[in-house]
């Protein structure tokens, strides 16, 4: 796609229906130390909320942590996501699709963090891509980590466990949405 | 034979995790954590979010114009290294998710990528044995043989 003289067409800046954030990108560090990040094959037939927050305790001892997955490979089964649309009501820039069940899919890659979720238990955010049962065909989006569970093969994934912040879902002024952003340790869920 | 293996050894230092806010792009924002967290070189781990449009380009040089809102980003990967000036360069490949479902990818162009609603970031950070003094410093060369540990023939 072109624009005038050639050039690339621009990507727009959107407005949001909020007042505009200062902070423009927030960060949490940490040290990596190896026994808090590893590769860790999930168990098949667990909603994938539980599935990675397991794999998460079984690196602390049973504590409660915030943690960031690179998906490796393996399958979700079922697998329920759904893709951006436009609000209609008009009051965020953008929303949700209706959830779309793609059945059991082999998976080829995504993300996932693990954080805590407004109403304070753990919540899983996840992107993935992955291919649909009969024909290959390839699909993606959010995954709605309740619904859907690893598949039968399990699912690989490399684990990252933060120490030293929290990944809490939170309020956001300026989108209308509740989004995870790092902040300062106060404890988690038990 | 001609072609060497480059083999960089070091280890893995700090892991940032990052919310992106609406409007940022995609990949100075990844370069302008590294400026400011002092990253020279870093492994991206984990991203997924939403942008406004993607702007990305393929392997033939053709760019492609993604409009949204939004498009999602279901694959990442990509690492930051720097350029002769010590400047953080971010190469960031996605996979897109597309309003109508479609599937594209390809490499993320600087400048073009405003986040949508929120972008979730993890960088590792890459500290090379070696002094670095430009993208491949401290690279050591070596016929494939010797890689792999065996006998130079």
């Amino acid at each position: 796609m072109r624009g005038p003289g050639g050039l690339p067409a621009a990507s727009r800046l959107l407005r949001q229906p909020g007042p505009v954030a200062r902070d423009r990108i927030t960060l949490g560090m940490d040290i990596c130390e190896d026994v808090r990040s590893g590769l860790v094959r999930l168990v098949p037939g667990t909603p994938l909320v539980e599935a990675f927050g397991a794999a998460m305790r079984a690196a602390t001892g049973g504590e409660w942590r915030p943690a960031a997955f690179e998906i490796l490979s393996g399958g979700f089964e079922p697998c329920i996501y759904c893709l951006a649309a436009p609000d209609p009501g008009g009051e965020r820039v953008v929303t949700y699709t209706p959830m779309t069940n793609a059945g059991a899919v082999r998976a080829f890659g995504g993300s996932a963090t693990l954080g805590i979720g407004a109403d304070g238990a753990p919540l899983l955010h996840c992107h993935a891509w992955f291919a649909e049962p009969h024909e290959g065909r390839v699909f993606g989006g959010h995954l709605d980590t309740f619904a859907s569970r690893i598949g039968g093969e399990g699912l690989r994934v490399r684990m990252m466990v933060f120490d030293s912040f929290d990944i809490r879902q939170l309020p956001d002024a300026e989108t209308n949405h509740t989004v995870f952003r790092p902040l300062e340790r106060s404890g988690g869920v038990q | 034979m001609s072609e060497e293996v480059k083999l960089v050894s070091g280890r893995t230092g700090r892991t940032v995790y990052a919310r992106v806010h609406p409007n940022e792009d995609l990949v100075q924002a990844v370069e302008k954590i590294c400026l400011r967290e002092g990253l020279s070189q870093c492994f991206l781990r984990a991203g997924l979010g939403s942008l406004t449009d993607a702007c990305v380009a393929f392997s033939s040089g053709s760019i492609k114009v993604v409009r949204g809102p939004a498009v999602e980003v279901i694959g990442m990967s990509g690492m930051v290294e720097a350029d002769e000036a010590g400047n953080p360069v971010a190469v960031l490949h996605g996979v897109l998710a597309e309003p109508n479902g479609t599937i594209s990818g390809g490499r993320f162009l600087p400048g073009q990528n405003p986040v949508c609603v929120t972008f979730e970031i993890v960088l590792e950070e890459w500290l090379p044995d070696a002094v670095p003094a430009g993208p491949l410093a401290g690279a050591h060369s070596a016929p494939v043989s010797d890689a792999m540990g065996g006998a130079r023939a």
